[in-house]
């Protein structure tokens, strides 16, 4: 299967520091980053500020820094990504610029781990473009913090139940895996980062000045389970409990009666029992009888 | 017309001869031309027989019966029947109460004023003049001392008949049917204080398939088939439920098998852009966009194979059937119990003998030409599509893109100047473009043909080929077509399938376009300060 390319951000990408193997030898490497985004590739756009060559065992090496509304992304280029480096030869900084490439992870000591970009592709771009970009990611990254909010409010998180709620599948698997993992992510944070990755968009702001409204109040529905029952229902149901002596269930006629007996209508009475069979309250064991579950 | 003489035969007591009761009917009926009912009634009285006593044409079935109905009449077999003394104004007072069933359903009866001993179990008892109330939405047969009943059959050697799942309506009780037990299992719940396991499950028949419980246990195995006396129905989420009191008796039918068992489940309606690998039991609406029909082999029989593409608002589906479907191009058409089976991963409407077509009147809106849009996580969650559109960037330019020659035999791409079938060819030359999109939520690999990579690259064959002979390489064409497109934005339509490697799209429209940023991002940004509450 060809890995998609996941939008992400400079901060979120690089406050990863999980890295999971899969698949046959292991040999699918992915990133999972604190908003449980499961990177194999990814594409940025951003200005490119610092280009910087050095001269490796394995050839030239070119690095490259790409600053996105929240941070700097570390892009690297060797001697097997051709393309990507002669692009890197070609532009000089500062330019927008858009990447696409392998997440990779390095740790120079135990217990710390930095993550970079293994550029598979470069190329200069427009500002709407990077616009455009930023607004993509805005969507994935609120996304995912949704599936996050989920994933925390279960414990323990499971895949399953998170799709279940709407969740995308492989967004819902990355979600259990980094809350599982990132034990305090403080989702409110990557909201304010959204925030303002949005304002960095032109003529957002003032758009948004004009229309914004308060926050709707949300209507308190009445809650109802389904289950409740009704006043008459609940009197039926004490009914049916006090005239089943002889555990074959209560009749239908002396229902009925001890039933209008304590003033409860005659179509009352048949509603209710009906209703109470639908809430499973009551079945008929036996034709003209009525018994409690 | 001979049950029509028959049933006048016997309410005359073979008084008159059928051969003269056909001819007065021919007459009636045929030169007259007044309906049969009243010319049997007519024939009847004419013999000095009672025309009340008539049954066929006269005589509603149990399942055409609604609550509030004045003049009933009906016949049926008594199932059980109980006669009670109840005080009505002070007036002590006899009445039998019971269910009858015929074919096409049961229901219950009182006969308020019952002073003989002339109804027993299993009797075919005929009702005149009754009028029906409801009980629990289901009518109740009241026979009055208006109406009038009497025994039309008396049970000598009456065995009851299974009724077939199909008919079995909602709140109806005492109902004997014959199933197969598609799976079962155990489940313990809290009845009053006490513990008390259940057994629940799926049974059907050929007509069809619902839930079931057990309020027992019966010894209920999974795949066997059984006949279920005193069975009650009740309808839950707008499903018809079987359940078995702890009074019902069920018995294993072991020389009787069950072939075909109706599908499970009320058929879900469905959008055609809702279809997904592996549903069945399904309904849905369409108009057909083209249709042919082949002839195939099977098993040394032909066959008889309608394939076609059918599309509603959402999308557009292929569909199979082997079934009878004298349908055509323009006709809406409602598919009942169809299934889907994928191919290429993309979902394909299949239907068979078990399914329902029937011609729908209502007009379907099918823009021509209309496209769907998905996201590509949808697409590879369906596993593909027919003219599907989406908006994704361009992340790269595949190898396979330029000149190429093609097999004039089988117009597959040439290696080396070899086809993989045909061998050393003379190729034709051509000139694709294969890119990999992205719309952040999925990728997907897109072939453009010859049109639509000349449009989008501004090239054509003859300068590509100019270009890749001067270059002697492919690779000089690709990487300059890549620095144009790369992360661009391209809107394309197609048809998408799947295999190992992903989705492919066979693009019928390529277009660049200029997202729109700014609306987007508004939107976003007051969702964003929403929920942090700004």
């Amino acid at each position: 299967m060809r890995e998609m390319a996941v939008r992400v951000f400079a901060a979120e990408f690089n406050s990863s520091d999980y890295e999971l193997r899969e698949g046959e030898e292991k040999s699918s490497v992915y990133v999972i980053t604190p908003l449980g985004a499961k990177i194999n590739r990814l594409m940025l756009m951003g200005v490119l500020t610092e280009i910087e060559s050095r001269d490796t065992e394995g050839g030239k090496l070119f690095t490259a820094q790409v600053t996105d509304p929240t941070g700097t992304f570390r892009v690297s280029a060797g001697q097997y990504q051709e393309a990507a480096s002669r692009a890197l030869q070609s532009i000089s900084a500062p330019a927008f610029v858009a990447v696409v490439g392998k997440a990779r992870t390095y740790s120079p000591e135990e217990g710390t781990v930095y993550v970079s970009v293994r550029a598979e592709a470069i190329a200069q771009v427009t500002q709407e473009q990077r616009d455009n970009w930023v607004c993509e990611t805005c969507s994935e990254t609120a996304k995912r913090i949704s599936a996050m909010k989920a994933a925390f409010e279960l414990s323990p998180p499971v895949a399953e139940s998170i799709a279940r709620m709407g969740v995308p599948k492989r967004l819902a698997e990355g979600a259990t895996l980094a809350a599982q993992h990132y034990k305090n992510v403080d989702l409110s944070n990557y909201r304010g980062m959204v925030v303002e990755a949005l304002r960095s968009i032109p003529g957002v702001e003032d758009a948004t000045v004009e229309i914004a409204p308060a926050r709707p109040e949300t209507p308190q529905l009445p809650v109802t389970n389904g289950t409740e029952l009704t006043e008459v229902e609940e009197k039926l149901l004490i009914i049916i409990g006090e005239l089943d002596r002889s555990t074959r269930g209560a009749e239908w006629d002396e229902i009925m009666r001890t039933a209008m007996g304590r003033q409860i209508p005659e179509e009352q009475v048949s509603l209710a029992v009906e209703g109470l069979l639908d809430k499973g309250m009551v079945y008929e064991p036996v034709l003209g009888r009525m018994k409690r579950i | 017309m001979k049950k029509h003489v028959e049933d006048m035969y016997s309410v005359l007591g073979g008084k008159v001869e059928r051969e003269a009761l056909e001819k007065e009917l021919n007459l009636f009926v045929g030169q007259y031309k007044v309906s049969i009912p009243s010319a049997k009634r007519s024939i009847v009285k004419k013999f000095g027989g009672d025309p009340d006593s008539l049954s066929i044409g006269v005589e509603k079935s149990i399942g055409e019966i609604s609550a509030g109905e004045g003049s009933v009449d009906v016949s049926g077999r008594v199932v059980f029947a109980t006669p009670r003394e109840i005080t009505a104004s002070g007036e002590k007072k006899r009445i039998l109460s019971g269910l009858i069933e015929d074919s096409t359903g049961s229901m219950p009866f009182t006969i308020w004023d019952y002073a003989s001993d002339d109804v027993s179990r299993g009797d075919l008892v005929a009702f005149r003049n009754a009028y029906t109330t409801s009980y629990r939405e289901k009518p109740q047969l009241n026979v009055s001392s208006k109406s009038r009943f009497w025994v039309r059959e008396k049970a000598s050697d009456w065995k009851r008949e299974a009724r077939k799942i199909k008919d079995i309506q909602p709140n109806e009780s005492n109902i004997l049917f014959e199933g197969k037990i598609i799976s079962v299992a155990a489940r313990t719940i809290n009845s009053k204080g006490e513990e008390k396991e259940i057994h629940y499950g799926l049974v059907g028949d050929e007509t069809k398939t619902v839930r079931f419980t057990a309020w027992k246990d019966f010894g209920l195995g999974k795949g066997s088939v059984v006949r279920v006396e005193g069975a009650y129905s009740r309808e839950r989420n707008g499903e018809l439920q079987l359940n078995f009191s702890e009074k019902s008796v069920v018995e294993k039918l072991v020389d009787r098998e069950i072939g075909s068992v109706a599908r499970f489940g009320v058929p879900r309606v469905c959008k055609v852009s809702e279809l997904r690998e592996g549903m069945g039991n399904l309904t849905v609406t369409g108009r057909i966009v083209s249709v042919s029909r082949k002839e195939i082999e099977v098993q040394g029989q032909t066959k008889s194979m309608y394939s076609g593409v059918l599309a509603d608002e959402t999308g557009k589906v292929s569909f199979t059937g082997w079934r009878d479907f004298e349908f055509k191009d323009g006709d809406t058409i409602r598919i009942t119990g169809g299934y889907v089976r994928s191919w290429k991963g993309v979902p394909q409407l299949k239907f068979d003998d078990k399914s329902e077509v029937t011609r729908e009147e209502k007009e379907i809106k099918v823009t021509a030409g209309s496209s769907s849009v998905y996201a590509i996580d949808a697409l590879e969650e369906r596993g593909g599509a027919m003219d599907a559109s989406v908006t994704a960037t361009i992340i790269e330019v595949r190898q396979g893109t330029g000149l190429i020659f093609r097999c004039p035999q089988c117009k597959r791409t040439l290696k080396l100047g070899e086809c993989r079938t045909h061998g050393p060819v003379d190729g034709i030359a051509d000139f694709r473009v294969r890119l990999v999109v992205d719309d952040g939520t999925g990728s997907l690999f897109a072939n453009l043909n010859r049109e639509l990579s000349e449009t989008i690259t501004g090239y054509t064959l003859e300068s590509v080929r100019k270009r890749t002979e001067q270059t002697l390489s492919q690779d000089a064409v690709a990487a300059e077509i890549s620095s144009k497109v790369l992360f661009r934005t391209m809107k394309l339509t197609g048809n998408v399938f799947s295999d190992d490697f992903g989705l492919n799209m066979f693009a019928s429209t390529a277009e660049f376009v200029v997202p729109e940023v700014k609306q987007r991002a508004v939107v976003l940004f007051q969702e964003a300060i929403q929920t942090l509450g700004m």
